[in-house]
């Protein structure tokens, strides 16, 4: 990318794709930065000239954004209106335009999209940014250079973590809760972390075998919500996973809830690991079910009676 | 930052800068004017970053301080609008971003006072400095006929945004103007002694051209200097300055559309005429897009009409040469294409050139040269 820059050579339409949370966009703000700035040196935006500060104030005419983390479909309109703006000689070196998440593109505005992502009416460079890279027709990826960006580390993500000010165990749980997606790291760790959940979390896995119907009904009814019921499987998840981690190794370095060892001592001692493979395969099932539009009471029912039915 | 003016001269200034305002832009310095003062110049700007309007005002040399301010367009505009004839005072506060205009009679000692919350001049965003690439200077008013000419044609579609701008292109020492929208087309060709022979053509928004029109008729006389940049064109005439972004594209060859021959033709026929029936006629056609028939019987032009309201049949004296059977035309698109003629028109008549039922009418003024519209007939089922 920076070799690209230096020598002048950036190609019109890239595709930054992989995981949520490790980059993406963070890297193609920094890459529009840089793209219409008036005075870079070498691959740095200069951050003191006009396009720069307007960079910063969210205004550059120049920069134009098609779609929202929350759209569920962009629309041929924000394709059409695209083209409407491109059409007008860019008001500095180059129009930048991005486009996220490309995925989300419906098949009329992806076609749509095409001559103006192949021919631009001007110099115009296009950034799409999609985690689901297999979602985009083959004929809009086939016109950009595709740059992967892959799952963080728990190592990198702590590196991240540190610089950003967060130290303790945390840290260290949440790095290894976030799945390699930064973003998610620092939400975890930045509040929307809640012991007490893992607490509760925790306690219903201990007793998950003697768990009966009815407080069965009544847990699935409390985590009908498919947010609620994501998060306490993966913790879920994670528990049965250190417990598995545990009996195999005993090396505390790969537990993820590393600040209660001793309760996973204790209760790792109460089950055989192919019962833990088959508990973890459970909870897997589970997710993909949620991912694929299950209902989540139902999902979170048939986990549990399975667990206690064992 | 401080000035004295007259109000007629500040309400000429804003009102030109204003046309450029984007009122309702999310950035507010733009919904905003911007009044700088350097060396006893004040310079008033408006911009919506497609169009930027500058315009310098005269004040009184006497007593004034260097600064700017950004100022709210609509506030300022309405207010100015409404003072008393006489002198203005004004004076801002750069600290913070405040102005106050004082107006009224000599002895009320400038008590009477109007205050305006401003912006600071450093968020103002301005369109960047030109790297000249043409530069070129015209009579004013013969500029302004060659954009009125033609703009009418311009598209207004936003899906199809070449054809939202008018063609700018020197070529042989000749000046032309062109705009389509794909139904019609029009084209100037203004002769430029000692214009340089390079081929120069640039897509100007047809929406900055007719301010631009409007800001030369408001000239009287005198030149009009052009400078064409990679992204920009400039327009300088008297102390106003507009500068427009361009459309980026390869504008249609418009040359392949223009017939060089025709089927039947009148080769004069009175302008004024031909308007007034066409007019006439279109009131009683279909009420969604009024009509109109043209055909040739012996030295007359029929022009016809009719729907269920009732019908218009008028003979107009013409030398007609050929044989043309009924087609049937947009209404206003006969009204434009000899209005726009009309300021072309050596002896108040224009030439027909009809190529068949499906063929353009091409209107040329009689005995001129320099002025061709064509029209393309409606397609009747």
């Amino acid at each position: 990318m920076s070799g690209a820059l230096e020598s002048n050579r950036v190609a019109q339409a890239y595709l930054f794709y992989g995981p949520e949370g490790v980059g993406k966009s963070k890297m193609a703000e920094v890459l529009m930065r840089r793209l219409v700035c008036r005075a870079p040196e070498l691959d740095e935006p200069c951050g003191a000239c006009p396009d720069c500060r307007m960079f910063e104030a969210g205004t550059h005419p120049d920069v134009h954004r098609v779609g929202n983390p929350d759209d569920k479909s962009l629309g041929i309109d924000a394709v059409r209106r695209l083209q409407g703006v491109l059409s007008y000689t860019p008001y500095g070196r180059t129009h930048v335009t991005y486009v996220a998440p490309a995925d989300r593109l419906t098949l009329q505005a992806a076609n749509a999209f095409l001559k103006t992502l192949e021919e631009p009416p001007g110099r115009a460079v296009f950034i799409l940014v999609s985690a689901y890279p297999e979602r985009i027709p083959p004929t809009v990826l086939s016109r950009c250079v595709r740059i992967p960006f892959r799952h963080l580390s728990s190592e990198e993500i702590i590196g991240s973590l540190g610089t950003m000010g967060y130290m303790g165990p945390e840290v260290r749980t949440a790095a290894a809760f976030a799945e390699g997606n930064l973003a998610k790291a620092v939400e975890l760790v930045s509040g929307a972390w809640s012991p007490q959940v893992r607490d509760e979390v925790i306690s219903l896995a201990k007793r998950a075998r003697s768990l009966g119907t009815v407080e069965v009904a009544a847990l699935a009814q409390e985590m009908a919500s498919r947010a609620v019921l994501e998060e306490r499987l993966r913790m879920l998840a994670a528990w049965y996973r250190d417990l598995l981690m545990w009996l195999e190794t005993a090396d505390e370095v790969l537990v993820v809830n590393a600040d209660r060892l001793s309760e996973i001592r204790s209760a790792a001692q109460g089950y055989s690991a192919r019962e833990l493979v088959q508990i973890i395969t459970r909870i897997e099932n589970a997710l993909q079910r949620l991912e694929g539009n299950g209902n989540p009471r139902l999902i979170a029912e048939v986990l549990l009676l399975g667990l206690a039915a064992r | 930052m401080r000035f004295t003016t007259t109000k007629d001269n500040l309400l000429t200034g804003i009102s030109t800068v204003q046309r450029a305002v984007a009122l309702k832009s999310p950035l507010p310095t733009l919904s905003g004017i911007l009044l700088e003062l350097t060396e006893g110049r004040l310079k008033l700007t408006g911009t919506n970053l497609d169009l930027c309007i500058t315009c310098e005002v005269t004040i009184d040399q006497a007593q004034w301080q260097p600064g700017s301010i950004v100022l709210p367009a609509r506030y300022l505009s309405e207010i100015v609008r409404r003072l008393p004839d006489g002198p203005v005072h004004f004076l801002a506060d750069l600290s913070s971003f405040t102005a106050s205009l004082r107006y009224g009679a000599p002895n009320t000692a400038g008590r009477n006072q109007a205050k305006l919350n401003g912006m600071s001049a450093g968020d103002f965003q301005m369109l960047p400095s030109l790297t000249p690439k043409v530069e070129l200077e015209l009579d004013a008013a013969m500029f302004r006929d060659c954009i009125r000419q033609v703009v009418y044609a311009a598209g207004q579609d936003d899906l199809r945004p070449l054809f939202t701008g008018v063609l700018l292109e020197i070529v042989d020492q000749e000046l032309r103007t062109v705009a389509t929208d794909t139904h019609r087309l029009a084209m100037r060709r203004a002769e430029v002694p000692g214009l340089e022979a390079q081929l120069t053509n640039i897509i100007v928004p047809a929406k900055g051209l007719g301010e631009l029109a409007r800001i030369l008729s408001a000239a009287d006389s005198g030149n009009v200097q052009i400078v064409m940049a990679e992204n920009y064109v400039s327009f300088r005439v008297g102390s106003v300055q507009l500068l427009s972004r361009l459309i980026d594209g390869q504008y249609p060859d418009y040359r392949q559309v223009i017939p060089t021959s025709y089927k039947s033709r009148i080769s004069r026929i009175d302008s004024q005429m031909l308007a007034q029936a066409v007019e006439r006629a279109g009131i009683l056609s279909r009420d969604d897009s009024p009509i109109v028939s043209l055909k040739f019987q012996g030295d007359f032009l029929l022009v016809s009409a009719d729907s269920q309201a009732g019908s218009v049949m008028e003979e107009i004296p013409a030398e007609c040469d050929g044989d043309q059977a009924e087609i049937t035309f947009n209404t206003s698109y006969i009204l434009d294409a000899l209005r726009g003629a009309a300021f072309s028109l050596k002896d108040e008549s224009v030439s027909l050139e009809f190529h068949g039922s499906l063929g353009p009418l091409v209107i040329r003024p009689h005995a001129n040269g320099d002025y061709l519209a064509l029209v393309l007939p409606v397609r009747l089922s």
